[in-house]
């Protein structure tokens, strides 16, 4: 059953990305698509690269679960041959998922068959070739390479959207198909994975437990806020877990009283964690490239939804103040107080994202002052959505449940998973159907309308 | 006059009385504990007055109207010390402190953030994230999370959970002293000693079980 229902899922999936890559022929005609279209596979596999080593800091890559570091790993039994069956499944995991998305990525970039599939078995090994590097400097100090591996990644793919966004997109071919350099790429990757794995492999013994037992300690949580798809929860697990693995700060203390102060902390909190505003400020170049891509109109949804999933990290001050009572509880004002004063400086920096992107909403001779109008409009959908997206109410097991295949699903478990997503459709719909002052102006008083009914809301009990 | 007033309270999960006709009084100064078997409400109760859960029956009211948490005058009064004790993951134990210090507007705040600290023993940690914290260092920080603000209710719910034997000890004398300057106290538990040495009036409750 599972493996006909996914052959069947597989197959339809994969038939939709064919036709998307066809649509795309016809639709992007103009050179500067075509060199943008060039580059898809190539952000595709970087950003399957970034995934990977992402994940190799957050578990690793190699762990093991609570029970297996309380009682295996501290035992005196052969470590390396406890951790080998992990290791490959990582290797494999990454192997198959990198394929998958480069995949993709091919067949929307309509490269030939021959082409494609050198290109994708190439990224996919060197996908591994990275897991295996991980998971060989999985001892604490050497950790930073990774780190700064995983920064080098950002620069290059931020780099590459600019590159588009500016109009300096290289046509980027894929390996020549059949050619001397097409076999020595794809060999020299394969001999790369194989001597990684290697060298990890043999590795394994010299991990230590703490080295493996971390991972294995956000397992559970993670998986527990996935099989509820409460996304924002899996991010408190997963900024929890990075917190906690620093251990201390430098701390920083006085400023102003009353609500003020929560400000103040806010503004504490992100001189600490400065890379979400780079971030953000990153972010802009998305629209630009999209706008360069030639789609059109379609600008503000692309401008939106970056912006919104580029805000969320800010967010995080106010997911601790309306996620429960606790901590509003403590504050000598409201829980909407509260709210605000946590979720204003990401708004503000929200709307300035938006107002940075004016210039990629002037589709042909658009009108600056609407132009500025829609920038504005997308950075406070992109607010409102993030807003709805750090506050949704987890599922509730106390309402009536309906019965599935399954399990007994409450009511609002689903429609929880698009939560944030449905705010940005919402506010950004007036732009796509009137990208002008009028469009834009009722795209801003939703928006205000959702933020402020958001803010207003009680914390979640 | 009783600053806390509790009438006829019940708390009704499905067709379980959890709570039934409920009534207790506590004024400043005093001190009033909750004390039964697992099961038994004390926690519902302290739920229901601190405005985490709401009574099926019955009224509480706080200075003569009713209690609204929401209420900023409620807030500023309210000191609670419960178990879903929340926390900012990028902010250290000291930085909370200072956080919920100035935001009640406690005059030289950084002086009364040190004294508690010291108080709670918690000035090692105090540049510690509360995510790194052991279980008791964490209930200490929940402690002084409600001593560094102005307070004329203090509501505890098992506030010697994870304390050690000379943590009870010096919870008992800090509380004797909260009741000294006028705070009302509103605690349940488990643990005869502490009970004996701060309650004047002790509640039990029933198990439902």
């Amino acid at each position: 059953m599972a493996v006909f229902a996914t052959v069947m899922l597989g197959g339809m999936f994969v038939n939709a990305v064919v036709q998307a890559g066809a649509v795309t022929d016809r639709l992007c005609a103009s050179a500067a698509c075509s060199d943008a279209r060039s580059l898809v596979p190539w952000l595709v596999a970087g950003a399957s690269l970034l995934a990977v080593v992402g994940a190799s800091r957050l578990f690793g890559p190699v762990y093991v679960t609570p029970a297996d570091a309380t009682w295996l790993v501290s035992s005196p039994l052969d470590r390396a041959a406890l951790l080998r069956p992990r290791l490959a499944r990582v290797l494999l995991t990454t192997l198959l998922v990198t394929c998958a998305a480069t995949g993709v990525g091919v067949l929307l970039a309509g490269a030939s068959r021959g082409e494609g599939l050198a290109f994708t078995a190439t990224a996919a090994l060197l996908a591994s070739v990275v897991a295996a590097t991980c998971a060989y400097a999985q001892e604490h100090d050497r950790r930073s390479l990774v780190a700064g591996a995983q920064w080098v990644l950002v620069v290059v793919l931020w780099a590459a959207v600019a590159a588009v966004a500016v109009g300096e997109a290289p046509s980027v071919p894929l390996l020549p198909v059949g050619g001397p350099v097409t076999v020595v790429v794809v060999v020299a990757a394969a001999a790369a994975a194989v001597l990684g794995s290697i060298a990890a492999w043999r590795h394994l013994g010299r991990l230590r437990r703490r080295d493996v037992a971390g991972g294995g300690e956000l397992a559970p949580g993670l998986s527990g806020a996935l099989a509820t798809l409460d996304l924002a929860l899996a991010y408190d697990v997963v900024l929890a877990h990075r917190w906690r693995d620093r251990g201390a700060v430098r701390s920083g203390r006085g400023g102003p009283g009353g609500a003020l102060a929560l400000l103040t902390s806010e503004l504490r909190r992100l001189r600490r964690s400065p890379h979400r505003l780079v971030v953000l400020a990153g972010t802009v170049v998305v629209p630009y490239a999209a706008a360069a891509a030639g789609t059109g109109r379609f600008v503000v949804l692309v401008a939106a939804a970056a912006g919104f999933a580029a805000c969320l990290p800010l967010l995080s001050g106010l997911r601790v103040v309306s996620r429960g009572p606790s901590v509003a509880r403590a504050l000598p004002f409201s829980s909407a107080l509260a709210q605000v004063m946590t979720a204003a400086l990401p708004t503000l920096a929200a709307l300035a994202y938006g107002a940075a992107t004016t210039a990629a909403m002037r589709e042909g001779d658009a009108d600056p002052g609407a132009a500025l109008a829609c920038g504005l409009a997308v950075g406070a959908a992109a607010a409102a959505s993030g807003v709805r997206w750090t506050t949704r109410r987890p599922p509730d097991y106390t309402r009536p449940l309906i019965a599935t295949p399954a399990g007994a699903v409450p009511t609002n478990l689903y429609g929880s998973i698009i939560a944030g997503f449905d705010v940005l459709l919402l506010t950004v719909t007036p732009m796509l159907l009137a990208p002008d002052v009028r469009g834009a102006t009722v795209s801003l008083l939703l928006s205000v309308g959702v933020w402020a009914y958001l803010v207003s809301r009680p914390p979640a009990r | 006059m009783a600053l806390l007033e509790v009438r006829g309270l019940r708390r009704r999960y499905a067709d379980v009385d959890v709570v039934s006709g409920l009534d207790l009084d506590v004024g400043a100064g005093q001190a009033l504990a909750l004390v039964g078997s697992n099961g038994s409400g004390k926690s519902t109760v302290l739920r229901c007055v601190t405005g985490a859960d709401t009574p099926t029956e019955g009224t509480v009211t706080w200075d003569g109207e009713p209690l609204d948490e929401r209420k900023a005058g409620v807030r500023a009064a309210l000191a609670t010390v419960m178990d879903d004790l929340d926390h900012f993951p990028d902010l250290s134990v000291v930085e909370h402190l200072d956080l919920f210090a100035r935001a009640h507007r406690v005059p030289d705040a950084e002086a009364v953030v040190d004294d508690v600290l010291r108080d709670v023993g918690l000035v090692a940690q105090a540049s510690q994230l509360p995510g790194t914290l052991s279980s008791g260092q964490r209930r200490r920080f929940a402690l002084a999370s409600a001593f560094v603000r102005p307070r004329r209710l203090l509501v505890l719910d098992e506030p010697e959970q994870r304390l050690d034997t000379e943590g009870v000890a010096w919870l008992a004398g800090r509380l004797q002293r909260e009741k000294a300057d006028g705070t009302a106290i509103l605690m349940a538990s488990h643990e005869p000693a502490l009970v004996e040495a701060v309650a004047d009036q002790v509640l039990t409750l029933g198990t439902s079980r």
